[in-house]
């Protein structure tokens, strides 16, 4: 999975259905191929919360499962609190955008 | 069982030397082969009688090739002297000879009469002849691929394929020599795969490309050589690959492209495409457009990282994005189907996109903005695939409806990504194609 477009800004309020970050998927794994299966897909949020910071930026590449994002229920939550359970969310499936990382000629 | 000769079977052409190089075998001695099986190739040369400057058939940057397929079911047993092994199996470097044995068939059938191989004839134009083009079936970066049957009498019809992959998959099949094709199929369209590596072939660039004439090429390639060439900034070897290669995707229309072909009646002209097969993959929510000469363009977005820093530089400074519509795209449609019925009878077969996809969880829309199509990629989907159908309900094209075969056979397991098959989803496929293309 590669972070393509993060909307947000840290400590930001965020509520129910703001957009998170757009991500990449590339079935093609680790042979070159011309026309390589990527789809793009958006994280949106269900619940409201604050971002305190992101783990990845645009065009990194993660494992599956890895966090790219802390969020708080409270603005002035300690940073050191332990992480609780994972946000919220939904994916969409969505079109390529010239603001994404992939591309960026344009 | 009885032993039967198999004889090369002829490919006269008046006027020319035939060559072949050694039969690459693809089955062992002894193999069970079916009626139609392709069980070797070989490659071949044409050269016209006559002075240097006589034109060659098929032009200089085209592998031509002859897939043998068995005349009959049985037991194969290849004569191993047809095979010259190393170069002289891709070089021509024996005089076709159509009554040669290259081996025997046991078959059921009491009789030793002789067997003369059918061909299934495979052509790939080279992107360019610079590019060693290397081994095996239709080997090399073709601008287009093509497969027809020798043993076709008059010309064949032609089906040309505007393909992205969903369309080349199923009609190149898994080894991408039309192998599927031929063994499941006894069509005998003359088939054309043409793939423009770099500019999406969605209605309006197919459009654009189809009426361009050489003035207006001209236009466009003095713009690339002053913008990109002798622009600010200085061009790598990318830079002259990248715009080598898109002047090559501007500069020919596949569709008024003509291509020799060997038949019964030996060498011939294709006639004008009789179908054409579009995917509603190419139909994109944006394209770019020249600022100045008005053209469009849609890439693959994995393209742009193949660019050099002038290319990226004249994209970002002459082009703007062109924001598309549904309602626009219906219209896109019916202006390249007037566009090229104006001048060629022929019909149109376009490939519905995947509608749906198992990695969503979409709960609500709320968070969208409206027109969902312009963001949500299955909801542009559904709509595509609508506006498919009202062309369809005009009489304007025919639908193969990707989104039901893979609803049906699973699109997790055979459609991944929404556009790579499997090979049983290409089959499915492929056998849609085939059903409109009459014998």
């Amino acid at each position: 999975m590669r972070v393509e477009t993060l909307y947000p800004l840290p400590g930001a309020r965020l509520l129910v259905g703001a957009k998170l970050a757009d991500i990449s998927m590339d079935l093609s794994g680790a042979f070159a191929q011309n026309c390589p299966p990527i789809s793009f897909h958006r994280i949106v949020l269900r619940e409201p919360c604050f971002l305190r910071a992101w783990l990845a930026q645009p065009g990194q590449v993660c494992a599956q499962g890895a966090s790219i994002a802390i969020f708080s229920d409270a603005e002035d939550e300690p940073a050191d609190t332990a992480i609780a359970r994972p946000v919220r969310i939904m994916t969409a499936g969505i079109t390529y955008h010239p603001g994404m990382w992939t591309g960026q000629a344009v | 069982m009885s032993a039967r000769p198999l004889r090369l079977g002829p490919l006269e052409i008046p006027g020319c030397a035939v060559k072949k190089s050694g039969i690459v075998w693809l089955y062992p001695d002894g193999a069970w082969c079916d009626s139609g099986q392709i069980i070797g190739f070989c490659n071949v040369n044409l050269e016209m009688f006559g002075g240097g400057h006589v034109p060659q058939p098929f032009g200089p940057d085209t592998v031509l090739q002859v897939a043998l397929a068995s005349p009959a079911a049985g037991r194969l047993r290849a004569d191993p002297e047809t095979a010259f092994g190393g170069y002289l199996d891709f070089l021509g470097v024996q005089a076709w000879n159509g009554e040669s044995v290259i081996g025997t068939l046991e078959t059921p059938e009491d009789s030793e009469a002789p067997l003369h191989m059918r061909h299934r004839m495979l052509a790939g134009k080279l992107l360019t002849s610079l590019a060693n083009f290397g081994t095996g079936l239709l080997p090399g970066w073709h601008t287009s691929a093509r497969a027809w049957r020798r043993e076709t009498a008059g010309i064949p019809k032609t089906l040309l394929t505007l393909a992205m992959c969903d369309v080349r998959g199923p009609l190149r099949g898994a080894q991408e020599a039309f192998i599927e094709f031929f063994e499941e199929s006894q069509s005998p369209w003359h088939v054309i795969v043409a793939s423009n590596e770099l500019v999406v072939p969605n209605a309006v660039c197919v459009r654009e490309q189809f009426e361009r004439d050489e003035a207006a090429f001209e236009l466009i390639a003095r713009d690339i050589e002053r913008v990109i060439f002798n622009g600010p900034v200085k061009p790598t070897a990318r830079d002259h690959f990248f715009a080598g290669l898109l002047l090559e995707s501007l500069r020919a229309s596949p569709i008024r492209e003509r291509h020799d072909i060997i038949t019964t009646a030996g060498l011939q002209k294709s006639e004008p495409p009789a179908a054409i097969i579009l995917s509603a993959n190419a139909e994109q929510m944006f394209m770019l457009r020249h600022k100045t000469l008005r053209y469009h363009l849609q890439f693959y977005h994995f393209q742009f990282a193949a660019m050099g820093p002038a290319s990226k530089a004249w994209m970002n400074a002459s082009f703007e994005q062109a924001d598309r519509t549904i309602a626009g795209i219906r219209n896109d449609y019916e202006a390249l189907f007037s566009a090229v019925r104006a001048k060629i009878d022929t019909k149109f077969i376009i490939l519905n996109r995947m509608s749906s996809s198992g990695r969503e969880d979409l709960a609500y829309y709320a968070p969208f903005d409206a027109p969902l199509a312009k963001t949500l990629a299955h909801i542009a989907a559904k709509e595509i695939n609508l506006v498919l159908h009202d062309l369809a309900a005009a009489g304007l094209i025919d639908i193969i409806d990707t989104d039901a075969i893979a609803a049906e056979i699973g699109a997790a397991q055979h459609l991944p990504d929404g556009v790579h098959q499997s090979g049983e989803m290409a089959s499915r496929i492929r056998a849609e194609i085939i059903a409109l293309m009459p014998v």
